[in-house]
């Protein structure tokens, strides 16, 4: 923000009045631009790389998501965040596997809020142009739409961390994944807690909830702990705030529907090994990702789950 | 069972038709023994007729009667007594074994009567002759003097009468020689004596075959073979009938061991049937119970069909109204921000009449309001997607107290100014649940207690921990309702508002959703003072929960590779 140019942000909302409000509270202190649909929005992108894309879910021809997703191949770096009134499951759960965002952000937004969030986007876009600047930018393409053959490289062993209440479930998930890297199981939170501690571990493949138990909060506190893990959840019943909550405070990185495609799980694991292998030769961008994580509010937070993340985050 | 009905009417007709036989042929008797008594007595009275006839017969010679008074009308009798037994209705000339002793008897009877004829001939000549020597004796003895030779004449022709007189009344081998030897020794002294004497003697001769004819005893001899004929008809026939008798006896002892286990296979029929009776009674009550259930369970069903669909209907509504409200209202909160930000500003900067100054804090006063109002749209949209749960999970961990704030704020066009809500949220735990389906409880518990309270009320909701459940009351100050009501409260389509005012499911969805937690309701109801819903849920229902999730997390290793891409 202290650089010359101010950042960039691209609004896209079929509805007009939308963009003029967003307009109204963000053009003094960022270069904004709006457009009114999808396609207009990747004709800017193509010329204009703007830091942040906030897109509305439900507009004509082109959804919010398909938006995101041309947007992430476009400008893998632009930070994206949607921005909407009303989404529905496989719209929220595009918005994570497909688009990749940011953030979550229902509307009415609260203007204060809305900003604190498009603030931290920027610096999320900020750290990853900073860290893709020098280096090969190939090396980091967030978005892998073919799931790529397993590198069979020396340094990809780390394992992955199946965590699942039900044993059958958690040996099956073993059973599928132990061909390509070690897989460790965990049964419960704090089972996951003492794997993640001793094993070098880069994926967790975890239910959506473990015994009734949300996974946000485990998620988030694991975040402060490992910011270079990367997510993987797996839900029988979506439950959309369930995974909107997931996306805003654990940022995670797919959310796979049961009955669950073997192909497409090992493509999400082997994505996800190369998302962490970027995020652990990049530790300041995962730091900043981990900083810039939405606060749980303190009513919703589970008490002793994080003061147990806590004990191990100084132990 | 054609051939079965046939065989039982002919086993039936036969039995009847023996028996009928049986009864007949026993009853034979009396007629035919009147009739044999009947044929007995007058061949006994004939007989004793032609007894008294021989009788008569004999008196005639002994009396020397030429009159034969008493033997016609003995004659008569007989002769008529014969007509009789030889008559038809006597029943004697019919029958076969008795047919020809009685020809012959009867031929005997009037050959014995004809020869009376000349008995009488006979004995008229006897008698006249005898007349006569007692005439020639007497002269005889008229002229004896009684000198010696006289008296010895006198002895001789004394004696000579009485040997006459003898063998005129039973000849005897002796009286032929003396007559013969005393007629020598009058040696023709008297011829007119010894005329008569010798007439006498022959007229007794001659009389002597007619008596003896008469006095022949085949008549007797033949009436006995006819009596005993009789009497052995007679003795056959009872005989016979005896048989029948005990033929019939038999058979009714037959029919009364048939008729004894007819009865008691009868019997034993009934009790079955009566088991089977009580039996099917029993099991149409079953059937009926049954299918009341099931009718009950597809009420319940059907009520539970309709609720579904009343809040799929719902979320979509709200899914799509919540896009379309959301959208304006965006802008236009985030455009009052703004402007109250800008306004702030433009103040800050200074330079403002009074007027414009004043403008300036009404503008801010009626700012805020706009958000105020505009934040409660915000909430109400929340609160409907929150009631609704479109896209939230079935079941989750739920505090129940947030549920009865979601429903309040739901029907709280319903209570405004009208009706106090009195909160009295104790301390619980989250509890496992379908958290729509109790924001709907609660809603329907609220709802009710709202129409029961005509104008001013009150709205009580109390939460407790009890153990190892939590208990929610939801109470009113309503209009209450009796007994009769409360029974029928839970049922499905049971309604005490207007048709069209209510479906008469509220309550039963109530229910059935509480019993689907495993928990219970229980209503407590005064009328005229209210009523009180209480709700019991388990803290913790592992069975419904697990079903839930286990149902969506079946993949076992070897149906993974099987199973749908989804989410992608």
């Amino acid at each position: 923000m202290e650089s010359t140019a101010r950042p960039r942000l691209l609004f896209v909302d079929d509805e007009a009045r939308i963009l003029v409000s967003l307009k109204s509270i963000f053009r003094t202190d960022y270069d904004v631009r709006t457009a009114n649909s999808g396609a207009e929005a990747l004709d800017i992108l193509r010329d204009w790389p703007a830091d942040v894309l906030i897109s509305d879910q439900r507009m004509p021809e082109m959804t919010g998501v398909d938006v995101l997703r041309s947007a992430a191949e476009l400008r893998p770096d632009t930070t994206r965040i949607l921005l909407t009134g009303y989404s529905d499951l496989e719209a929220i759960i595009g918005s994570v596997n497909d688009g990749e965002i940011f953030r979550f952000v229902s509307k009415p937004w609260r203007r204060n809020e809305l900003r604190d969030t498009v603030a931290a986007a920027v610096r999320v876009a900020a750290r990853a142009q900073a860290a893709n600047d020098p280096s090969t930018p190939s090396d980091d393409a967030p978005v892998e739409t073919v799931p790529a053959a397993p590198s069979r490289a020396a340094d990809d062993r780390t394992g992955v961390l199946v965590l699942d209440a039900d044993a059958a479930e958690r040996e099956a998930l073993r059973h599928v994944l132990s061909a390509d890297r070690p897989v460790y199981v965990a049964g419960s939170f704090y089972e996951a807690l003492e794997q993640i501690k001793q094993h070098p571990i880069g994926t967790v493949i975890t239910e959506s909830s473990i015994s009734g138990e949300p996974v946000t909060t485990l998620v988030n506190g694991l975040h402060q702990l490992r910011p270079e893990l990367v997510y993987i959840v797996l839900t029988g019943q979506p439950d959309a705030q369930h995974i909107i909550d997931l996306i805003n405070y654990g940022q995670i990185y797919r959310v796979l529907r049961k009955p669950i495609n073997v192909s497409v799980l090992r493509g999400a694991v082997n994505l996800a090994a190369r998302r962490h292998q970027t995020l652990q030769r990049q530790p300041d961008r995962a730091q900043q990702m981990t900083e810039e994580l939405a606060v749980i509010p303190p009513e919703r937070q589970n008490r002793s789950l994080f003061s147990k993340i806590r004990e191990f985050l100084h132990a | 069972m054609f051939l079965r009905k046939w065989i039982a009417i002919v086993a039936l007709g036969g039995s009847l038709a023996l028996l009928a036989v049986l009864v007949i042929k026993s009853q034979e008797r009396p007629v035919n023994a009147r009739q044999a008594s009947d044929q007995l007595a007058q061949l006994n009275y004939v007989a004793r007729l032609s007894e008294q006839f021989a009788r008569e017969v004999a008196r005639a010679r002994v009396n020397r009667d030429t009159t034969f008074a008493a033997l016609d009308g003995t004659v008569a009798l007989w002769a008529s007594a014969d007509e009789r037994l030889a008559s038809p209705e006597t029943g004697l000339a019919g029958q076969p074994h008795t047919a020809r002793p009685l020809r012959r008897y009867l031929d005997l009877a009037a050959r014995r009567r004809e020869g009376l004829i000349d008995f009488k001939a006979a004995q008229i000549d006897f008698v006249s002759a005898f007349e006569q020597l007692r005439i020639e004796a007497e002269r005889a003895l008229g002229g004896l003097m009684s000198s010696e030779t006289d008296l010895v004449t006198r002895d001789q022709i004394i004696a000579l009468l009485d040997e006459l007189a003898i063998y005129g009344l039973q000849a005897n081998p002796n009286n032929g020689g003396r007559i013969y030897s005393l007629m020598a020794r009058l040696n023709g002294a008297l011829p007119g004596f010894e005329a008569a004497a010798r007439a006498v003697r022959a007229a007794k001769d001659a009389l002597q075959p007619h008596a003896d004819a008469l006095g022949d005893l085949a008549t007797a001899e033949q009436l006995g073979l006819l009596t005993a004929q009789v009497r052995e008809a007679v003795a056959l026939q009872d005989a016979r009938i005896e048989h029948y008798t005990l033929a019939l006896a038999a058979f009714a002892s037959a029919l009364l061991l048939v008729f004894t286990l007819i009865g008691l296979r009868l019997r034993s029929s009934f009790t079955e049937l009566d088991g089977i009776n009580a039996n099917l009674e029993q099991l149409v009550t079953q059937r009926t119970d049954e299918l009341n259930r099931t009718l009950q369970e597809l009420r319940m069903q059907q009520a539970h069909l309709i609720q579904s669909e009343k809040l799929s209907s719902l979320g979509q509504m709200v899914a799509g109204v919540a896009h379309e409200i959301n959208t304006p209202l965006g802008y236009a909160l985030s455009n009052v921000e703004t402007v109250k930000e800008s306004l702030a500003v433009v103040e800050a900067a200074g330079g403002l009449s009074e007027d414009a100054q004043e403008r300036m804090v009404e503008a801010d006063v009626l700012l805020d309001d706009s958000m105020h109002g505009m934040n409660q749209i915000d909430e109400l949209v929340k609160s409907l997607k929150n009631f609704s749960r479109m896209d939230r999970s079935a079941t989750e961990v739920f505090d129940l107290n947030e549920g009865l704030e979601t429903a309040l704020k739901i029907c709280q066009n319903q209570l405004k100014g009208r009706i106090d809500v009195e909160r009295d949220l104790g301390e619980i735990p989250a509890i496992h649940c379908a958290p729509s389906q109790l924001n709907q409880v609660f809603l329907n518990l609220i709802n009710n207690g709202a129409q029961a309270i005509d104008g001013q009320g009150l709205i009580t909701l109390r939460t407790r921990h009890v153990g190892d459940q939590v208990q929610v009351q939801i109470q009113d100050s309503g209009c209450g309702m009796d007994a009769e009501t409360q029974a029928h409260i839970f049922e499905p389509f049971f309604t005490t508002k207007a048709v069209g005012e209510g479906t008469g499911l509220g309550l039963s969805i109530v229910f059935r959703i509480i019993e689907d937690h495993g928990g219970s309701i229980e209503v407590d109801s005064t009328p005229g003072q209210g009523t009180c819903f209480t709700i019991l849920l388990p803290v913790r229902q592992t069975a419904p929960v697990s079903a839930i999730e286990s149902t969506a997390a079946t993949a076992p290793s070897g149906e993974l590779g099987t199973a749908i891409p989804a989410g992608a």
